[in-house]
């Protein structure tokens, strides 16, 4: 495991960072499923984009469940050498965009940094809102569009469009049957391919 | 209590006396029914002396069958009389069975006794009366006859026959129905005014000014979609966005020299819809076009954030505690953007010292800067200190009690509180008042009204 020193190496991409409960089911597929997705999108340049997990309460240094492995394999993600991360501060302040599986994890980010209340999103919310920002063209620029964390803002102006509810959250799969790993992962595929359009889009202009 | 609050009493539980006279009525029906009817045949049987023959004797006469007639009375409902009558007629009855049927009174001031006999057949107590009477006549005539003497002084004469009687003595079912119902709406009504007494609750509006020592500004009548969702459309036509309206003009009206722009919502006890008083408000005050900051500053249960479906997790302790700046934390609400709310953010142990901190003082003045109207949903004012610190930090401090739940103590008791810190109430909204009540009617929020202008002319 990288010590986390060593993600702050200059890096001129965007960070993504996933958050759930114990970053070895949700988050952990969200963040290959998203490696491979911006691959697919962005050929070479997909380095530039950083894709970090971590858990509110992780299994720290464990793998990925099994059960969320053989589902990220069929969906065309990579399981291989991961490990579980408990989630900090840092990871926070240095991530563009927060995106948590639940409004509960959502909550546990901002308790650890209020400043990413306007980065911070549940993936669901995110999907949501991103397409809000197709629908009318020009009704939620904010300053700031230029920065990395342009997207985020916008998309948090976004968020008075819309309330924030159960609908919100991609329910834990831990302790579930196969069946419950598999309607997770492919929540998380569903909600990851908008949000990641706009990524690619928000660095390509 | 006074005739008017009696009155009041009555016209707000008039349920009570009609549920009253209902019941009455229901369990007099019931004991006419379960009666059985019976029938009771009269005799009148005159007592008088034989042997006179000059007025003086016939009212010595007279005197002695006075005083004798007691003793025949009570000789009629003897047992003897009535083991006689009884092997007379055969009846199948005891004669202490029968004794209890009959009822025999002298009429005073006079020789003559009536006697009453009550039977299910009003044939058998015919026949039964007849018997009794004769029987009588016989018992006195052998009683009286004194020993050696052929004749008794004393002579009983039936003078009223049996009657055979038309309809049954008992049950009367006219008597039973409005005994009935004036005991149920007696009793009814005292429940009512009692119940009133025993209230200590608030109703009026008038006494709650009084009581808080503000003006009342605003009426929110009840409403369950309001309190299902927590939000009006300010838009909308309906009853509670209307008496929302009323409550941001009336505000405006308030101290127009120094308008109170900061304003605290808080409430004596807790569910007495403060929050939703401060949600809905500042709805009203952002469509009415004003620039409004709603702060959830109840840090024990706030209720802001989720009410209206924002993020929650970073807000105001954030922003006491150095940890973000204002603008980092506050959201945006609605489509034009007039409104942001900041929420309560982590939960903290101090809630009390952080809401009267200097940083809270500092707060609220960068955001009357920026904004017409702050508002902030604030703890209630008894239970906890909490909002006791804040009150001084804000312009005015409005009331959301609750009709027929906070009481009067309780008012009172909330207004000394902020007297003591030197706060300043500035107005009280009463709130979830129920719909049929005659305050709604008072201040027009009259359905009918409403739905037929046109008719009220008359």
């Amino acid at each position: 495991m990288t010590a986390p020193g060593a993600e702050s190496v200059p890096s001129p991409g965007y960070r993504l960072l996933f958050v759930c409960t114990g970053n070895i089911c949700r988050s952990a597929a969200a963040e290959r499923l998203a490696r491979r997705q911006l691959e697919a999108l962005l050929g070479a340049a997909a380095a530039s984009v950083l894709v970090h997990s971590a858990g509110t309460r992780a299994a720290v240094g464990s793998a990925i469940h099994p059960d969320s492995a053989s589902v990220l394999r069929r969906l065309g993600g990579d399981d291989e050498q991961f490990t579980a991360r408990r989630l900090r501060r840092q990871m926070v302040t240095e991530a563009d965009l927060v995106l948590t599986m639940t409004r509960e994890h959502r909550q546990a980010v901002l308790g650890l940094e209020p400043r990413a209340l306007s980065r911070t999103f549940t993936l669901r919310e995110a999907a949501d809102l991103v397409r809000l920002l197709d629908a009318p063209p020009g009704t939620t620029r904010t300053a700031g569009d230029g920065g990395p964390r342009g997207l985020a803002l916008r998309m948090a102006a976004a968020r008075r469009l819309r309330t924030s509810s159960a609908e919100d959250d991609i329910v834990d799969p831990m302790g579930g049957p196969p069946e419950a790993h598999r309607r997770a992962g492919e929540s998380i595929a569903e909600c990851l391919g908008p949000v990641l359009d706009h990524v690619v889009r928000h660095l390509g202009s | 209590m006074d005739f008017g609050e009696m009155v009041r009493a009555l016209r707000r539980g008039w349920w009570m006396p009609a549920l009253g006279l209902l019941l009455g009525g229901l369990a007099a029906a019931a004991i006419t029914l379960m009666t059985t009817a019976v029938y009771t045949s009269h005799t009148q049987l005159f007592v008088s002396t034989t042997d006179s023959s000059s007025t003086a004797e016939v009212f010595q006469g007279n005197q002695f069958a006075e005083k004798r007639i007691a003793s025949y009375a009570e000789l009629l409902t003897s047992q003897e009389l009535a083991a006689r009558v009884v092997a007379d007629l055969g009846l199948d009855l005891t004669p202490g069975e029968l004794v209890s049927r009959i009822d025999a009174a002298p009429v005073s001031g006079t020789v003559v006794l009536d006697v009453g006999v009550t039977d299910p057949s009003p044939e058998q107590a015919q026949r039964i009366a007849r018997t009794v009477a004769d029987e009588f006549v016989t018992a006195v005539e052998e009683l009286e006859t004194p020993a050696g003497a052929l004749t008794s002084p004393v002579k009983v004469t039936v003078f009223g026959a049996a009657d055979l009687p038309g309809s049954p003595s008992a049950p009367q079912p006219v008597l039973n129905l409005a005994v009935g119902l004036v005991i149920g709406v007696g009793v009814g009504a005292a429940t009512a005014v009692v119940r009133a007494r025993l209230d200590r609750s608030v109703k009026d509006p008038d006494e709650v000014a009084d009581l808080a020592g503000a003006p009342i500004i605003g009426v929110v009548l009840r409403d369950d979609a309001l309190e299902d969702d927590h939000r009006i459309d300010p838009q909308s036509s309906g009853r509670s966005a209307e008496a929302y309206r009323h409550l941001q003009t009336n505000l405006q009206f308030l101290d127009v020299d120094t308008p109170p722009r900061v304003l605290m919502v808080s409430s004596a006890m807790p569910s007495e819809g403060k929050t939703t008083v401060a949600v809905n408000l500042a709805l009203s005050l952002a469509d009415a076009g004003k620039r409004v900051a709603l702060i959830e500053a109840d840090l024990r249960r706030p209720r802001v954030i989720s009410y209206l479906g924002l993020v929650d997790g970073a807000g105001l302790t954030n922003v006491l505690t150095g940890q973000a700046q204002v603008e980092e934390v506050e959201q945006p609400y609605g489509k034009d953007g007039a409104l942001v709310v900041v929420g309560a953010g982590p939960t903290a142990p101090n809630p009390a010292q952080l809401l009267a901190s200097g940083a809270m003082r500092a707060l609220l003045e960068e955001l009357r800067a920026g904004h017409d109207y702050v508002i902030l949903d604030a703890p209630p004012l008894l239970p906890v200190a909490d909002a006791t610190g804040l009150a001084v930090l804000v312009d005015g401090v409005l009331l959301s009690v609750r009709h027929g739940n906070t009481t009067k103590e309780q008012v009172q008791r909330t207004r000394a509180t902020l007297d003591r810190v030197g706060a300043r109430t500035i107005g009280a909204v009463l709130n979830i008042v129920p719909v049929r009540d005659d305050i709604s009617s008072a201040y027009g929020y009259d359905r009918e009204y409403a739905a037929q202008p046109a008719s009220s002319a008359g």
